[in-house]
């Protein structure tokens, strides 16, 4: 009962800053408010979301964007295992491997872009290699360190009752590792899922990411809105998907 | 002795076998060998990928083009009003909601929804209203970078314990003394925390932003020399900053070390 | 005598979510400390004894009944006229020991240069004095508790709360740093109430011991330890302290094998 009354105050509290905002939204842009071309009125960007929502073209850019952050997120993280895998064999090539792949982490990949699109063209390929990059230090570092979590009293238990290295490799070390690998998983999607949109923004032909940046350029600002509250809600059901997928292969 | 000094090199060589840092060094030192290899013998076209020499030849030539040296402004100037925001910003938000159980349920969820989606795609909203310039960069970082802040900061606080609190209480500490002696001193790692991811994110934004659209700024640079085929400058410029990032990393670390004294002399 | 502090019908019930009847912690409880007495608590464990502490400083308020402290009622915690030596560790690892022991007075808003030189007179008369600019975390548990205490003494309040502040400490660093406490609370004329789990504690201390029933927490008996202060550790030997003890022990009337037990 008490844990009821708490759940409805944290939801009206919720909703007290939602009706604040939007209120905010709606005096600012209502009658001699700012122009709509600076701050889009709200009825004005729901009706452009209801007909993006309709419209076919959107759909096909969700595919494009959809299948870039797919591809990338599995180059990301099938590259960044393997790497993390064989840098986490022993503890020497963990101290070797494990600050040169900190190192990649701390720099600034974002202006790498304008080289990747010089390199592999205005298509897909400069996008998948964008997100895959970004994804891969996250994963390798993620991997290296799950590795290095595992309990060694573990793996000498299972050296003590006659287990053969690849047993302990895969049946003991995988399962203790998991848990922080599948948090590489989960950062890796998101530095993907977030370099592909911008990738799109600045230098593509079709996708989200390039629908907003277009209207932007054109002043469209409703449209504009519009585009950014569906790949926010977009980018929220990716986020489901994800969690489900990572919490059942455990 | 001929024997000895043998044995001593020997020695030496073992040390250096079984070092991590020397075997770091020398991956590092053979990718950039084949790298100048692979470039200068033409497998790859060097306007494409230039060897590291040219890079280090294009490091001293942009910092003699005026241009880049102003940009280097900007963006320094963007990122440290962009950071500043967003930790206090940060730091005026995470902290009563780490203190508070209600106001933490209630809006951390939301909070962290943001910190995971791509930021960039609210970038037309602040150039639509700030425009094209050095104040879109700076809106934009902060916002960028306040929610990393404000999601350790409340890490930090809640690493504050029951006994404290009610220290605190007994003690009659007022507010002001509350925070400063008894709730920021033990939420001191997530705050720096906070505060390091809070700037490299704040400058990635700003780079992002300047990507997308202006005309001042490194990743402004970045587009111009990318535009004429330079691609040994724009290496450069992603040279110098990362190297930036690296030693401001190490600065950050020796001044965590120094706020945390007390922490490290119970180590020792 | 004038009284310290006044407890009157004191009642504290705990409810808990999802359990429709509460935990009555302490019930009807009466007492008083007279100016200058020092007043041990003893009952076993989860009987009560910091819950009545607690209330008693102002940090869990009453059920019902009333607690005065000289003469006017306390409604909240306030450390000019009751202050606390917690069970746990809480000195503060970021603040050397004399900026521990001033950090009452610094909330009380009292300059540095004054603050300062009031803790390090505590300090001394702790002898701890050449500690004063060590980390707590350099320094044994024992030490970090008489800090504490002199933490509260630096508060000159009419009422010393103490919650078992050096159970977790070893029996022969306990009696040294009693008879310690013993001297001080003598010397500046100190109005205490000290819970502990320990007999040989609760007696070498006390003007008086309070003894506790299991829940509901109520008084079960009262004992006069007439015995001038300071103690030496020679009382410990004395006819007279070892009567009381068995006499406490008896009353106490603990399941077998839970006695001296350690408490929450
Ligand atoms: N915050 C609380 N909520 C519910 N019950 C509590 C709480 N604090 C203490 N109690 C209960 O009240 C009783 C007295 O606790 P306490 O005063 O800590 O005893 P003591 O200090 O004598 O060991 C115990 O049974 C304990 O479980
Ligand atoms: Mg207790």
């Amino acid at each position: 009962m008490r844990r009821r009354i708490y759940q409805l105050k944290i939801w009206m509290a919720q909703t007290a800053v939602v009706l604040a905002i939007v209120g905010l939204w709606l005096y600012v842009t209502g009658p001699g408010g700012v122009s709509p071309l600076l701050i889009a009125p709200p009825g004005d960007t729901l009706q452009e979301l209801w007909q993006l929502i309709w419209s076919p073209g959107t759909w096909s850019d969700v595919a494009t964007t959809g299948s870039e952050i797919v591809a990338a997120v599995l180059i990301a993280v099938s590259s960044g295992f393997v790497i993390g895998f064989l840098g986490s064999r022993t503890a020497f090539r963990l101290e070797v491997w494990e600050p040169l792949v900190a190192l990649g982490y701390t720099i600034p990949f974002v202006v790498f872009y304008p080289l990747l699109l010089l390199w592999l063209g205005i298509d897909e390929a400069s996008k998948i290699a964008f997100g895959a990059l970004n994804g891969f230090f996250a994963m390798a570092l993620n991997t290296m360190k799950g590795f290095k979590s595992v309990d060694q009293k573990l793996v000498r238990t299972a050296y003590a009752f006659g287990a053969t290295p690849r047993q302990i490799e895969w049946a003991i070390k995988l399962p203790a590792a998991m848990p922080i690998v599948l948090s590489g998983v989960r950062i890796a999607t998101a530095l993907a899922l977030i370099t592909v949109i911008f990738a799109e923004m600045v230098g593509s032909r079709k996708g989200l990411g390039f629908q907003l940046a277009k209207t932007t350029g054109t002043l469209q600002t409703s449209l504009s809105y519009a585009y950014i509250i569906f790949i926010l809600m977009f980018v929220g059901i990716l986020h489901v998907i994800i969690e489900r997928a990572s919490s059942t292969r455990r | 002795m001929h024997g000895g000094a043998t044995a001593v090199t020997a020695g030496w060589l073992v040390a250096a076998w079984n070092s991590a840092a020397v075997h770091r060094t020398t991956i590092l030192l053979c990718t950039l060998a084949l790298w100048e290899a692979i470039s200068r013998l033409g497998v790859v076209d060097p306007i494409f990928l230039p060897p590291p020499s040219t890079i280090v030849l294009a490091v001293t030539e942009i910092f003699d083009d005026p241009r880049a040296v102003a940009a280097f402004r900007v963006t320094g100037l963007e990122l440290g009003l962009s950071f500043v925001i967003a930790a206090v910003l940060g730091l005026a938000i995470g902290i009563p909601l780490g203190l508070n159980r209600f106001l933490r349920d209630a809006f951390l969820p939301p909070i962290l929804f943001l910190l995971s989606t791509p930021k960039a795609i609210f970038l037309p909203i602040f150039l639509i209203l700030f425009g094209i310039g050095v104040d879109s960069k700076i809106a934009y970082g902060a916002f960028s970078a306040f929610f990393y802040i404000v999601d350790n900061v409340v890490g930090g606080v809640g690493l504050l314990e029951a006994k404290r609190r009610r220290l605190a209480r007994a003690f009659g500490a007022p507010l002001r003394h509350y925070l400063v002696d008894i709730v920021i001193p033990s939420a001191l790692p997530g705050i720096f925390a906070g505060m390091w991811h809070g700037l490299r994110q704040a400058l990635a934004a700003v780079l992002v932003a300047e990507l997308f659209a202006s005309d001042s700024g490194v990743g402004y640079m970045v587009r111009i020399y990318t535009n004429q085929f330079r691609t040994d400058k724009t290496l450069a410029l992603v040279a110098v900053v990362s190297l930036l990032v690296i030693v401001a990393g190490s600065l950050f670390n020796r001044l965590e070390v120094r706020m945390n004294r007390w922490r490290a002399v119970a180590h020792t | 005598m004038s009284q310290a502090v006044i407890v009157d019908k004191l009642s504290v019930h705990y409810t808990i979510e999802q359990q429709p009847e509460p935990i009555v912690a302490l019930d009807e409880i009466d007492l008083s400390v007279k100016k200058g007495e020092l007043v041990t608590i003893i009952g076993p464990s989860g009987c009560g004894k910091s819950t009545l502490l607690h209330t008693i400083g102002g940090l869990i308020s009453p059920t019902s009944g009333s607690i005065h402290i000289d003469g006017t009622p306390l409604l909240g915690p306030d450390p000019k006229r009751a202050t606390f030596v917690f069970q746990e560790y809480t000195l503060l690892p970021w603040k050397n020991l004399v900026e521990n022991v001033a950090l009452g007075l610094k909330f009380a808003g009292i300059d540095r240069a004054s603050r300062t030189a009031r803790a390090m007179e505590q300090l001394k008369l702790m002898r701890l004095e050449q500690y004063a600019h060590m980390h707590p975390d350099q320094v044994s548990g024992g030490m970090q508790q008489r800090v504490a205490v002199a933490r509260a003494l630096a508060m000159e309040p009419q009422l010393i709360l103490m919650d078992e502040p050096f159970g977790a400490l070893d029996e022969q660093t306990r009696m040294m740093i009693g008879a310690e406490i013993s001297r001080i609370f003598t010397l500046e004329n100190r109005s205490a109430l000290f819970v502990t789990h320990s007999l040989d504690e609760a007696v070498f201390l006390a003007d008086r011991v309070i003894l506790l029933t299991t829940r509901p927490g109520r008084i079960k008996e009262e004992i006069i330890v007439d015995e001038p202060r300071p103690r030496t550790r020679k009382f410990l030997e004395t006819r007279r302290f070892v009567d009381i003890r068995s006499h406490l022990f008896a009353s106490l009337d603990v399941p077998a094998g839970d006695r001296e037990g350690a408490d929450t």
